[in-house]
């Protein structure tokens, strides 16, 4: 008779396979879905911020698919670097990433899936609700290589009761009522506090600025990539900020003002106006960190001439061309951009990028600038990114303008200059 | 000979280790830099058209400029702070071990907060230096002013390195026989006289090797200036190393990059050198 033994190897070889059985199913129904985003995504799909309303659309989307979500959140320029490594590989880990318009170029966009044909074959309900301008943004030689999801639409922020303060009411309605309150605005409070009449976040980008100067009728670049940017409205706004700069009404760390930094001024009631997207309005108003709850109101900003204008920037769904499971990607942005998740999203805190989204009646209780920005958004403007250095175009708009505005260079040179260098990028 | 043969096993891992990571990928920035290279792109050689380009670019030169006058600033200001903290703890200083642990501080702060922080204190309108101060009619201005900006940058980078300074320069200090004190002392010598005749000959290889070490890494000087600036007001504060970053980082711009980053390393042993050649000369002779 003889005796079987199990040496110690055959051991280890059975339990290792028994692990690996009994965990089998489990491999096999769990798939998971990489998203490569910043925060603020996957707060406003998962309605993580609390007091928001639009629930966890994403989460819902996941349990029903049997994905497990893996989102990989950076801030923005981090999240294009990685990206463009992914998409540089044979292989991305990458499933979906959220891509910001000013990085949306051509040589971005052909490492990108197509989408035209994903939308032809299993469309996103109502795709039409989507504005054209804000799907050219994310097309190149008319393919479609991304699907916006959120926009950051510029508006004027001001805290009424500073307003009341200097005997003043309502929102100015011209830019030279804008300029005559930001100068009025700018005082020393009886308890101290020194309020600059205006802010803008111009160490961060070149969106709010750029924003104050199309008021002026500035603009860098249009869709054809003709260079307007010594146009005599850029003059004659960097002339202005220049003027406000010495006067102080703007405050004096202009040229390294960061979004944050524009939020607490606001809140601290040290800035009376700002120029910044809608979407600040809750952050201005949030009870627990601002002065004024309640009290600091957003609307479109006034054009010389009339009417209004705005910068928006959008952010937009890309499916990498190197990913592993499309149709998995695709299910996910097809359900995250249907009417219905559109608006939840909102009541999250997203920029809808439909704008029927706005008569909701849900939206206009928990969002009391709605009808503004709706305004803001039918006027506004993105800047082009249809050629490679189009994130460079931007930064020589914010070397120039800060110069001019500061007064390194005259507004002129600066123009001049900005003009220059821009064409250089755009012939390169 | 043999013995010398004997010792290759024991110090080629070492030697491999370096090889793998300092040689190979240095070997490649370089070959990088003689290409057009970006993401999604296939190399394209183009000699040293990188270089041209950035050598003919004035904001490289600018860059150039700031990195060479802020690291100068910063490496001398903490030698001669170091080196007069190194001589004062040498002597008997009250709460010794609670002033030295004060110095010790910044370094173990990290650099990016440490930045931020000071960005926060010097903010004109709610930090309390910058409020402070331009509550008392001396307000600064280091947003707008480019040497304003500079001269921020390069206190905070005195602040955060000035512990290792310190420290190399007091290792020296203490290192130095108290008897050559006394001889010095019985043939008559003051305070100065000892300080210029026996501190200071005898502390010359510490300070090379300080000067050295702070030289290459000051020139790679990034977050100072990054945090509190980025580089403006109109690129007028960018050191190098900004220079770099917003061209591979922002402009996936490799070529240009890696261009840039030897001409860093050129400038960096162009500086040193100097002291390089010191160090080796008293290597030689047997006197470090």
């Amino acid at each position: 008779m003889s005796k079987t033994i199990m040496t110690r190897r055959q051991a280890l070889a059975t339990t290792a396979a028994g692990i690996g059985l009994l965990a089998a199913p489990a491999i096999a129904q769990e798939r998971t879905l990489t998203i490569l985003s910043h925060k603020v995504h996957e707060n406003v799909a998962r309605g993580a911020v609390a007091g928001t309303t639009g629930g966890d659309i994403a989460g819902e989307w996941a349990a029903q698919n049997g994905v497990k979500l893996n989102w990989i959140t950076a801030d923005i320029d981090p999240i294009h670097d990685r990206l463009q490594r992914e998409l540089a590989l044979r292989q991305s880990s990458i499933d979906v990433a959220l891509i910001i318009n000013k990085y949306a170029t051509p040589r971005l966009s052909r490492l990108l899936e197509p989408l035209d044909p994903w939308q032809q074959r299993a469309g996103i309900a109502e795709f039409g609700g989507i504005p054209s301008k804000l799907l050219d943004a994310v097309r190149i030689d008319g393919n479609l290589f991304a699907v916006p999801y959120r926009h950051a639409t510029t508006g004027m922020h001001y805290n009424e009761a500073l307003l009341a303060e200097r005997g003043l009411s309502g929102a100015p309605t011209s830019i030279e009522q804008f300029i005559d309150y930001a100068r009025k605005l700018t005082f020393t409070r009886s308890d101290g506090t020194k309020v600059n009449g205006l802010s803008v976040p111009a160490g961060a980008g070149p969106f709010a600025v750029l924003s104050l100067l199309s008021a002026f009728g500035a603009e860098i670049y249009d869709a054809n990539l003709n260079v307007k940017a010594d146009g005599p409205g850029m003059v004659e706004g960097l002339k202005t900020m220049n003027q406000l700069f010495r006067e102080g009404v703007l405050p004096s760390n202009y040229a390294t003002l960061s979004i944050d930094e524009v939020i607490t001024s606001m809140q601290l009631g040290q800035s009376a106006m700002s120029c910044d997207p809608f979407a600040r309005f809750t952050s201005h108003n949030d009870p627990r960190r601002s002065k004024y709850p309640g009290q600091i109101k957003v609307a479109p900003i006034p054009a010389k001439g009339g009417g209004f204008v705005a910068m928006t920037e959008i952010w937009a769904f890309a499916v990498p061309k190197n990913a592993q499971q499309k149709e998995l990607s695709w299910s996910f942005v097809r359900e995250l951009s249907s009417p219905a998740n559109t608006i939840r999203a909102a009541l999250n805190g997203n920029g809808p990028v439909r704008p029927a989204a706005y008569s909701d009646s849900r939206l206009q209780q928990n969002l009391p600038y709605t009808k503004e920005e709706a305004i803001a958004i039918a006027n506004a403007a993105t800047l082009p990114s249809t050629f490679d250095a189009s994130a460079q175009a931007s930064t020589v708009f914010m070397e120039e303008s800060q110069a001019a505005v500061i007064g390194l260079k005259t507004p002129e040179r600066a123009a001049a200059d900005m003009r220059r260098r821009v064409e250089a990028l755009i012939k390169r | 000979m043999t013995n010398r043969f004997a010792a290759l096993p024991f110090l080629a891992p070492v030697h491999l280790l370096l090889f793998g990571v300092i040689a190979l990928p240095s070997l490649y920035v370089f070959w990088l830099s003689l290409n057009e290279s970006s993401y999604g792109t296939d190399l394209v050689f183009v000699g040293f058209e990188n270089y041209r380009t950035i050598l003919t670019d004035p904001y490289f030169w600018r860059a150039a400029w700031n990195t060479f006058v802020v690291v100068n600033v910063i490496v001398y200001a903490e030698l001669l702070l170091g080196l007069a903290l190194a001589l004062a703890f040498a002597r008997k200083i009250p709460f010794k071990p609670l002033i030295f642990a004060m110095i010790l501080v910044p370094y173990a702060v990290s650099e990016v907060v440490g930045v931020l922080v000071w960005k926060i204190l010097l903010n004109p309108n709610f930090g309390l230096i910058g409020r402070t101060l331009a509550d008392l009619g001396l307000g600064l201005n280091w947003s707008s002013s480019p040497s304003q900006g500079l001269a921020v940058a390069a206190l905070i980078g005195v602040w955060h390195h000035l512990p290792f300074t310190f420290l190399l320069l007091y290792a020296g200090v203490l290192s130095i026989p108290q008897s050559l004190y006394e001889a010095a002392r019985i043939d008559g010598a003051g305070s100065w006289q000892m300080f210029w005749r026996v501190t200071l000959p005898l502390l010359i290889p510490a300070i090379l090797i300080t000067l050295i070490f702070r030289l290459v890494f000051a020139f790679r000087m990034f977050s100072e200036i990054w945090l509190l600036t980025k580089g403006g007001p109109a690129r007028l504060t960018e050191v190098l190393a900004v220079y770099l970053y917003q061209g591979a980082f922002r402009y996936a711009d490799f070529g240009a990059a890696s261009a840039t980053g030897w001409m860093m390393v050129i400038g960096s042993l162009a500086v040193a050198s100097i002291y390089l050649f010191e160090i080796h000369k008293r290597m030689v002779k047997g006197d470090a």
